[in-house]
């Protein structure tokens, strides 16, 4: 079998031919400084195998203004050899292939450009090594591959590599030769050129039948050459001739090749053997030879249907393991092994069946990203195909295991179903039958295929369970059944084939759960139930639950609550009490050994408070719950708010969503109790706790409201008094009172639009109309504004959002003094809605003002843009056919009408004085129809308001 | 190894004409691979018959018993022939068929020429997947093959698929004279009693399709009697066994008579005794029969009572029989017929899985073509 990739090792103690120093000895005349860094990135590259930060650290310093053009250049070549090395240690192969290919274009380019300067020696024999690598990665690609095009794109690129590599290696080996005298280090680079000509043209001949005959010959003579060249009892010598071995092979000459690993073996042996051994690092460099040799051996011996040859190599290859004690090459010694699997199968036979897959399991677990790997699973499932072959159980189920792991469940499915098969004696039924039913089991349940997963684990447990004694795997099998059945529930919407197969399913799991087991099974089953409205069967099932079980006191609990959802609140009261005793009870104590249950107890106890608060909550306002109706009840409120207000805090690390439930019901009884500053309070903290749950979007709203409710009432208070003036001090009292609600209504509504995800529409608006009431138009805007942002697009609400809040805008920034802008808004919103009035006002407004009594009851005159008498003409042509179609003669919207008549006169009299008499006769229409303002005086508060501004602005 | 070594590699070298090396190894690259799992690499194999295989084992020629060869692999033959393998494994059965055409008409080697000519017909059966003109087509090129390669070791198989053929181009008649000839030539070469079943049941297949259901049942019938003395260790015999038993229930199907083929296979299963692979056959059986009968009256209920036992089936069968890839495929059927309704969101993706386990797992199967022609639609 061919190895993974048949390179001259990076550095071995004998001659130091450390790929790294092959630079060294060249560069000496670089700067120190970037041969630091490019020492460092070697070493993040090839070492830890940091590509991608090698890559960052490199572009770096090439963009850095500090970088010389020398420095340039050794950036350059330093490239190619991370994306190289980097390459190397990459796991997934085809990320690997991509990144060598894009490293040899990065040595390419080098050589391009700097071909012929110094140091480019070096580059060569890097881009030479590279090739080498590649090339026998994409040799053991095309070996693998089945798909013949892939295959033929696959030779076309390796042709290009082997051409590229056989290039660089001669241009290097040119570049030296001339210099080998000069330095042992320049020798060894020298016939390392030389070896790597030599092997890529091996390789190529292996790779490419048409060029098989050609490219073997000259690596023969490349080979041959060399070690004549550098003596054949050198280390390059001797792989010189291990390569020879292989070309031998490749083109044909099988028997001469296996003449040369043979005696490469030999010579090994003897070296090691001999009473004066080569230093130790030439020991371990030699015993890789000896692998490599056996490697290759093994390989024809195979091919050559050989089998008996390679199970003697094998044996004298762990012989020599034994003998000499050396570090094996895990990647030549796996393809060893995966060579003597490969013979056993060959043979037959039930023993060296069981053999070889032990065998390639263990190889395929040990390469879990490279050929080797591929090709042992490959054997894997070529035996778990071929029922023609015996093999023993221990064997089968690792295999079939290694199948589920790799999730290949169809297959592992099989290969279970063939251990099954298998199986004969008790012993072995009792070993393997329950497990191998449990994982088929869970591969069906992988898949979703919850109905055969349940008939496997049923079918396990009925006939093994008995023969087993694993009670462990027997409780996995049931917690598996129980969980598949779920899944089927949830999957199917057939509660009633399902309930069918759970009466089968809880017979067999009754005999094998273990306590705990069915304790839990109670629990999903009860819960289920209750969800159902089932609640005396949920509660059989609790009560079934044992006491020494570590759910117990949860079932406690979930009893009180089946009886809490099905209305009976007398006794879901008096089962918490009854748990609550019980824990409060000395000899009940949990001892620190018995952590499970205390956390159990911790969850029960949080649960039995919850229930307690929920029922106070429920009476308080008036819910049903089961098939009992109840009306509010407001003198619960404040249980509710004794039982919940520290729930959060004392239980909310253990049951956060039976807190965030608690501190919903707390806010709405203080709400209801008019403690809104608190509910405001508890708002926000539930708000941090959990930002983004709707649910509590709307308890803020209902905070607001409340807020707004105390506003109004204010306000009428205003009313009330507003414009007696024997009541100024009251007035000025529910101003102040009012102003300071308003502020509260609108710091919280500014919180609440940083805090909700989606802040409420209505809620915006109203804060907006808030701010308007005490005059900060700033906020005022600042909430339509965000009104207009988040519902602006949305469908559903654009049309009020045209319809109102645009106009709403307009209107303040009226009152800001920004006319020219609003009235740009109020003639967008017109195009839009030509014929609503509401906006005609607005115009007239913006072109004209107003005029009104400030707070400390002056007059305030707002000029709008100016344009009087275009406001005037609005308004009487065009918005008296609405007051005159609306209203009658004497409502207060008619007297408003006249006095902003009379009031756009005025001003308009400021360029025509013609005006003036106009204005006279709106004041002295409202003063003599009918009754000298009496029947305005009538009209209440706002009716004497207007008096009073007639009578300020009278003209 | 020293220079000596070297010196006489390079005199061997120096003598050898140029680009010819001696030829230490002959062009042996043929593979036999037996019955028991030991496979022989490396040969050069000169004739199959219906006796013997007779092979060149470096200079040495060897015998095998037809009989004990699982599968021969011929080597040497170059690309052509990785294509057509390559193409059969992906399913691209008619494309395979071309390409081991080519190797047949290409290849010196006679051994190789009929072999693959073989290969080439039997592709061709494939790709048919139920066309009328196609299966045709197949059958001819069978028949050709047939009558040229009278003693061949694949006759057998090629006489089994030509029926299948017939069969599927809706030639029941002429169907029933191909199994009856390999029958006979079963009888005369004392090919064993499994071919023998193999004739018989085929006959019984063309019956069916002939829709002379009482005939094929009596052919069923025949088939499992002949079986009967074979050793139960004989796993192609109880397969062969199972399927002729179950042969005679999936008349009942074909006839329409739902009830009769539940009544059957419940009969099978009572009368399996503990041999699981008749069990197994019995009850996914007796789950197609109430699958057949529920689609037909849009009954649910059966409907999901078929499902389960389809599943116990797909679960527990463990004797590498037909009935797994039956029971899956047939519980992909249930699901795709309960729909999104019953059988959630996801229920054509699981489906589509299922039925494509079959064809990755039980390609053999006659499971795995109806499989493919259901995704393929």
């Amino acid at each position: 079998m061919k190895t993974p990739f048949h390179r001259f090792p990076i550095a071995f103690a004998a001659g130091a031919l450390c790929f790294a120093t092959t630079l060294a000895p060249l560069a000496r005349a670089q700067d120190a400084k970037i041969q630091r860094e490019v020492k460092l990135l070697r070493g993040l590259a090839k070492d830890w195998g940091f590509v991608e930060l090698a890559q960052e650290h490199l572009d770096a310093l090439r963009k850095s203004p500090d970088t010389t053009e020398g420095d340039q250049k050794q950036l350059a070549q330093v490239n190619a050899e991370v994306l190289y090395l980097g390459a190397r240690r990459i796991r997934d192969l085809d990320k690997r292939q991509t990144v060598l290919a894009d490293a040899l274009q990065q040595f390419k380019d080098y050589l391009d450009q700097y071909g012929n300067s110094e140091g480019a020696t070096a580059v060569m024999s890097a881009y030479a090594e590279a090739c080498e690598y590649y090339g026998d990665f994409l040799s053991d690609r095309i070996e693998l591959e089945k798909d013949p095009d892939k295959k033929k794109a696959l030779e076309e690129e390796a042709l290009q590599v082997f051409v590229a590599g056989i290039k660089a290696s001669n241009d290097a080996m040119q570049s030296l030769e001339g210099r080998v005298g000069e330095s042992n280090d320049i020798k060894i680079q020298y016939y390392l050129a030389w070896l790597r000509k030599g092997t890529l043209l091996r390789t190529w001949a292996k790779t490419r039948r048409e060029d098989r005959e050609v490219k073997a010959d000259e690596a023969i003579q490349t080979l041959e050459d060399l070690a004549l060249n550098s003596g054949e009892e050198t280390p390059i010598g001797i792989k010189a001739l291990l390569e020879m071995g292989v070309a031998l092979a490749v083109k044909g000459s099988t028997r001469d090749g296996v003449d040369m690993f043979a005696g490469t073996i030999d010579l090994v042996k003897q070296q090691l053997g001999s009473d004066n051994p080569p230093p130790l690092g030439t020991q371990g460099l030699l015993f890789q030879f000896l692998e490599e040799s056996t490697n290759h051996m093994t390989d024809i011996y195979l091919t050559e249907g050989r089998p008996d040859d390679v199970l003697t190599a094998v044996a004298d290859y762990r012989g020599s393991l034994t003998k000499f004690n050396l570090p094996p090459q895990p990647r030549f010694q796996d393809a060893i092994f995966l060579n003597e699997a490969r013979a056993r199968i060959d043979k037959g036979g039930a023993e060296n069946s069981t053999k070889a897959l032990e065998i390639a399991k263990e190889v395929a677990n040990r390469h879990p990203s490279d050929f080797i790997g591929l090709r042992a699973r490959e054997m894997i499932t070529g035996v778990l195909d071929n029922p023609g072959v015996n093999v023993g159980p221990e064997a089968l189920m690792q295999a079939a295991k290694g199948e589920l792991q790799a999730s290949k469940f169809g297959s592992a499915v099989r290969a279970y179903k063939r251990l099954l098969r298998s199986l004969e004696s008790a012993e072995d039924k009792s070993k393997y039958g329950l497990r191998a039913y449990v994982d088929i089991g869970l591969s069906f349940a992988r898949q979703q295929r919850y109905l055969e997963a349940i008939y496997a684990l049923m079918t396990g447990l009925s006939t093994y369970g008995p023969l087993s004694d694993d009670d462990k795997s027997k409780a996995s099998a049931v917690n598996y059944l129980n969980s598949a059945l779920s899944g089927l529930r949830r999957q199917i919407d057939d509660n009633d084939f399902v309930d069918g197969l759970k009466g089968q399913v809880d017979g067999i799991a009754r005999r094998y759960a273990d306590d705990k087991t069915i304790a839990n099974r109670a629990i999903d089953d009860a819960r289920r139930l209750i969800d159902d409205g089932e609640y005396d069967k949920a509660i059989q099932q609790l009560t079934a639950v044992e006491k020494s079980t570590d759910q117990y006191e949860l079932s406690q609990t979930m009893i009180a609550f089946a009886n809490m959802m099905s209305g009976d609140f007398a006794k879901a009261r008096a089962k918490v009490k009854q748990y609550l005793d019980y824990t409060a009870d000395p000899l009940n104590r949990l001892d620190n050994s018995e952590t499970v249950k205390k956390q159990y107890r911790e969850f029960a106890i949080a649960d039995a408070n919850f229930y307690l608060g929920k029922m106070l909550a429920d009476e308080a306002f008036g819910r049903n719950t089961g098939k009992v109706e109840r009306k509010p009840d407001p003198s619960k409120l404040k249980d509710v708010v004794d039982a919940f207000k520290n729930y959060s805090k004392e239980y909310g690390k253990v049951r956060s969503s039976y807190a965030m439930i608690a501190t919903i019901e707390l806010i709405a009884a203080l709400i209801d109790l008019e403690k809104v500053g608190e509910a405001e309070a508890e708002y926000a903290r539930i708000r941090k706790d959990f930002p983004q749950e709707r649910s509590i979007g709307g308890l803020a709203v209902k905070l607001f409201m409340a807020r707004k409710t105390n506003i109004a009432a204010i306000q009428q208070e205003i009313e009330a008094v507003q414009g007696d003036p024997t009541k100024t001090l009251e007035l000025r009292d529910a101003t102040q009172r009012m102003r300071a609600e308003v502020r509260k209504a609108l710091s919280f509504a500014t919180n609440y639009l940083e805090v909700e995800p989606k802040p409420n529409y209505q809620l915006l608006r109203d804060a907006s109309e808030l701010a308007v009431l005490v005059e900060d138009y700033d906020q005022a805007l600042y909430f339509l504004q965000k009104v207009v942002e988040i519902y602006g697009n949305d469908k559903n609400y654009t049309d009020n959002v045209d319809k109102f809040v645009r106009p709403d805008i307009a209107s303040i920034l009226m009152r800001k003094g920004d006319y020219q802008t609003a009235l740009k808004q109020i003639d967008e919103a017109l195009k839009v809605r030509p014929k609503s009035f509401e906006l005609k006002l607005l115009r007239v407004r913006a072109l004209g003002g107003w005029c009104e009594f400030d707070e400390s009851g002056g007059l305030r005159i707002t000029p709008g843009v100016g344009r009087y008498k275009e406001a005037y003409e609005l308004m009487f042509t065009d918005y008296r056919n609405y007051v005159r179609g609306k209203y009658k003669e004497w409502d207060l919207e008619y007297y408003q009408f006249r006095f902003d008549c009379m009031d756009l006169c005025i001003k308009a009299a400021q360029e025509d004085t013609d005006f003036i008499e106009t204005a006279k006769k709106f004041y002295r229409q409202a003063e003599a129809n009918p009754d000298n303002f009496e029947t305005l005086k009538k009209i209440g508060p706002k009716g004497l308001r207007l008096f009073q501004l007639f009578q300020a602005r009278k003209p | 190894m020293k220079i000596d070594t070297i010196s006489k590699l390079a005199l061997t070298l120096s003598l050898a004409l140029p680009g010819t090396l001696v030829a230490q190894d002959a062009a042996q690259d043929d593979l036999m691979r037996m019955r028991d799992g030991q496979t022989l690499r490396k040969i050069e194999v000169v004739s199959e018959t219906l006796d013997t295989v007779t092979y060149k084992n470096g200079n040495k020629e060897e015998t095998a018993a037809s009989r004990d060869v699982s599968e021969i692999v011929y080597g040497g033959v170059g690309e052509t022939l990785e294509r057509a393998q390559y193409a059969a494994d992906n399913g691209e059965f008619q494309r395979a068929a071309n390409l081991y055409q080519e190797v047949a008409d290409r290849s010196s080697r006679d051994a190789v020429k009929s072999w693959a000519g073989f290969w080439a017909a039997r592709n061709l059966f494939f790709s048919a997947a139920g066309d009328v003109n196609l299966a045709q087509t197949a059958a001819g090129a069978l028949a050709s093959w047939i009558g040229s390669n009278g003693e061949h070791r694949l006759l057998p198989l090629a006489h089994e698929t030509h029926g299948l053929a017939l069969i599927t181009a809706g030639k029941a008649d002429e169907a029933q004279q191909a199994f009856a000839a390999l029958g006979k030539i079963a009888q005369d070469k004392d090919l064993g009693a499994l071919w023998v079943a193999r004739s018989k049941f085929g006959e019984g297949q063309a019956l069916v399709a002939g829709s002379k259901f009482a005939d094929a049942r009596t052919a069923f019938v025949a088939a499992s009697a002949t079986l009967s003395a074979q050793g139960a260790d004989n796993r192609e015999a109880a397969n062969l066994a199972t399927a002729a038993k179950t042969g005679q229930g999936e008349c009942y199907l074909a006839e329409g008579r739902t009830k009769e083929a539940q009544d059957y296979f419940r009969q099978m299963q009572s009368g399996a005794g503990d041999n699981p692979m008749l069990v197994a056959a019995a009850r996914c059986g007796e789950a197609q029969a109430m699958l057949e009968e529920a689609k037909s009256k849009n009954d649910f209920k059966t409907i999901r009572r078929a499902q389960a036992l389809l599943a116990e089936v797909s679960a527990t069968d463990t004797s590498d029989g037909d009935a797994s890839p039956k029971a899956i495929f047939l519980l992909a059927q249930s699901i795709l017929t309960l729909g999104e309704e019953r059988e959630g969101k996801d229920f054509r993706q699981r489906a589509m899985s299922m039925l494509q386990e079959v064809v990755d797992n039980y390609g053999a199967s006659r499971w795995a073509a109806q499989a493919r022609s259901t995704l393929k639609g």
